[in-house]
């Protein structure tokens, strides 16, 4: 019953906003970070742990990243993800979406920044 | 760098030379240098134009490979030299100096920067096929065989990874891998325009007539019919066995592709899967183009494919906005100037760093911005120094040296600003990697994907400058 009232308190704390391209659409609320996610991916989900799991076991290379590459397009890349671009309002960044889950390539930058720290 | 008051300069806020500055992510394109020349032209221009960054990136790339020779290729990719274990992918100024007195799309003009708004599976086609055409820059190198496998790289990571997240065995893969590369070299060195014919020829087989067994085909009645067709007869003997060594390969790919090659196949995501696809794959792939209203045929995109010339010329029209075309005028210059050299020359880091920041802050008080060749490692490392003082070493993607990290390399960025907080002087870093704010704690973010951090901490990461003049 608790971690039903705070998982229902944390949901009710992060604002939705419809992020699109074209016809596509999908509703993306804030992380603590600031990255925009999709509602599922607010803690952690698939996507998410099989990012880290990626990172555990490989490194990204300086041939990965050549020309300066955002390493979070890498990474969503070496998941065989999909990167995206989307907007809302006036606000347009890119992100990383597999079966309907979507994490902005910063929470992605900063797995790659934090680990090889 | 200690400071006083609380000056503050930002070209990117209202009335500065990059008013409005266009939030961009260089996603899977290798173009930091290039994101970085947007900057500086977007700055110096009549009007401050919003120039299309891919146009510029596919521009440059087309004039850089008529100029390079192999030998300055190599170089190119060991960054000119120095160090040689990090890579870029250019300089702003080699590009701006390519790219002088050419007429460049405004962002909005450009009909790939438009595209990849409109749809998700038809911005990861864009942006990979703009990518490994980018990218991989197959016309710099000399293709011979027995180096393939290297210069193909990145290409054959991305394959073996897509044959293992396929299942496939490990010897599957090394097969796979090399018909890869066989019909590279095959594309390469024997399909040139000598064999225009013969490369219409290859590619029936290689993907359109995939139902059918390519040994078969090329053993055919047919296939002789048609070598005779378009070769001397001298010449069919000289490629006989090449020919069958092809034809192998075809048909092993022809068996596979209808079972776990449907999913290879769909892992490759690049259009030069139309190379090794079922119909119904390729033609998804070519629905993407047509729908957009590029209006190629299938045959036509295959040319694009397997000619790089070709390719070249497919991409320069698609940037049709002869209308709208920015002229970067003849007289504007640029200027690169090395920073690892005045470490050298430097007695102390003071005097090392005022050097370099009273070049950095007359041109910004000109509006000016300043293109830096830095390190990544400062990123998340307000103590990295790459630089030292006495020493023309840029240690960034060292192993071994202090602070060194794994998958750290040359990336360009543009200092934008400068300001005075709490008596240290920093400066506001423009990167290209979208909005968000991944580094150090105690960089301030912006709104537009920069940040401000210390001046030493940025000098002390800087292999070089480059700005317009």
């Amino acid at each position: 019953m608790l971690s039903f009232l705070s998982v229902l308190i944390f949901s009710f704390s992060a604002c939705a906003a419809p992020w699109s391209t074209g016809t596509y659409s999908v509703e993306l609320v804030q992380d603590k970070e600031g990255d925009w996610v999709s509602q599922s991916c607010l803690e952690s989900c698939a996507l998410d742990q099989k990012a880290r799991a990626y990172l555990k076991e490989n490194s990204l290379s300086a041939e990965d990243l050549e020309g300066g590459k955002s390493p979070g397009s890498v990474l969503c890349q070496k998941l065989a993800a999909k990167v995206i671009y989307l907007e809302q309002e006036k606000i347009s960044d890119a992100f990383c979406e597999q079966d309907k889950e979507v994490i902005s390539l910063a929470r992605f930058v900063r797995f790659v920044l934090a680990r090889e720290h | 760098m200690s400071c006083q008051g609380n000056t503050k300069s930002d070209l990117s806020a209202t009335g500065g030379s990059l008013s409005p500055l266009r939030v961009t992510n260089q996603n899977g394109l290798g173009i930091c240098h290039i994101e970085q020349l947007h900057k500086m032209l977007k700055a110096k221009l009549p009007g401050h134009p919003d120039l299309s960054r891919v146009q510029l990136a596919i521009a440059e790339k087309k004039m850089r490979d008529r100029e390079l020779t192999t030998k300055k290729a190599v170089r190119w990719k060991n960054a000119q030299g120095v160090g040689g274990t990090y890579i870029d992918a250019g300089n702003s100024c080699d590009a701006f100096n390519h790219l002088k007195s050419q007429k460049i799309c405004p962002a909005e003009a450009d009909r790939f920067e438009q595209l990849t708004k409109q749809n998700p599976d038809h911005q990861e086609k864009i942006i990979e096929t703009i990518s490994e055409y980018f990218d991989s820059r197959p016309n710099q190198f000399m293709w011979d065989f027995a180096s393939a496998s290297a210069h193909e790289g990145p290409i054959v990571t991305k394959l073996d990874e897509s044959f293992r997240a396929c299942s496939l065995s490990p010897v599957r893969v090394t097969q796979l891998r090399n018909h890869y590369l066989a019909h590279v070299y095959f594309v390469k060195t024997q399909l040139g325009s000598r064999y225009a014919g013969m490369k219409a020829s290859a590619e029936n087989l290689s993907h359109l007539n995939l139902a059918m067994e390519g040994a078969d085909y090329l053993q055919g009645k047919s296939y002789l019919k048609h070598l005779q067709s378009i070769l001397p007869a001298a010449e069919i003997g000289k490629d006989a066995p090449t020919s069958k060594a092809l034809a192998a390969q075809i048909t092993m790919a022809a068996r596979e592709m209808q079972s776990k090659e449907n999913c290879v196949m769909q892992n490759m995501k690049s259009f030069n899967n139309l190379y090794y696809c079922a119909p119904p794959l390729g033609k998804s792939a070519v629905d993407v183009i047509n729908l957009n209203s590029l209006g190629l045929s299938l045959r036509e995109i295959v040319n694009i494919l397997d000619g790089d010339r070709d390719r070249d010329k497919f991409f320069t029209e698609a940037f049709s906005c002869s209308t709208q075309k920015v002229l970067i005028p003849p007289q504007i210059n640029c200027r690169t100037e090395d920073i690892t050299q005045m470490a050298k020359d430097s007695r102390t880091e003071s005097e090392f760093h005022t050097k370099v920041d009273q070049k950095i802050e007359a041109k910004l008080k000109k509006g000016t911005p300043i293109g830096i060749s830095s390190c990544t490692r400062f990123f998340t490392n307000p103590n990295a120094k790459t630089n030292q003082v006495g020493s023309n070493t840029f240690t960034c993607g060292q192993a071994g040296s202090a602070g060194y990290k794994k998958g750290e390399g040359s990336h360009a960025v543009t200092i934008i600003g400068s300001r005075c907080q709490n008596g240290v002087k920093e400066y506001l870093v423009q990167n290209s990697w979208g909005p968000g704010c991944f580094y150090d704690k105690s960089f301030e973010c912006t709104k537009q994907g920069g940040f401000w951090a210390p001046v030493s901490t940025v000098i002390n990461n800087i292999r070089n400058i480059n700005y317009l003049e």
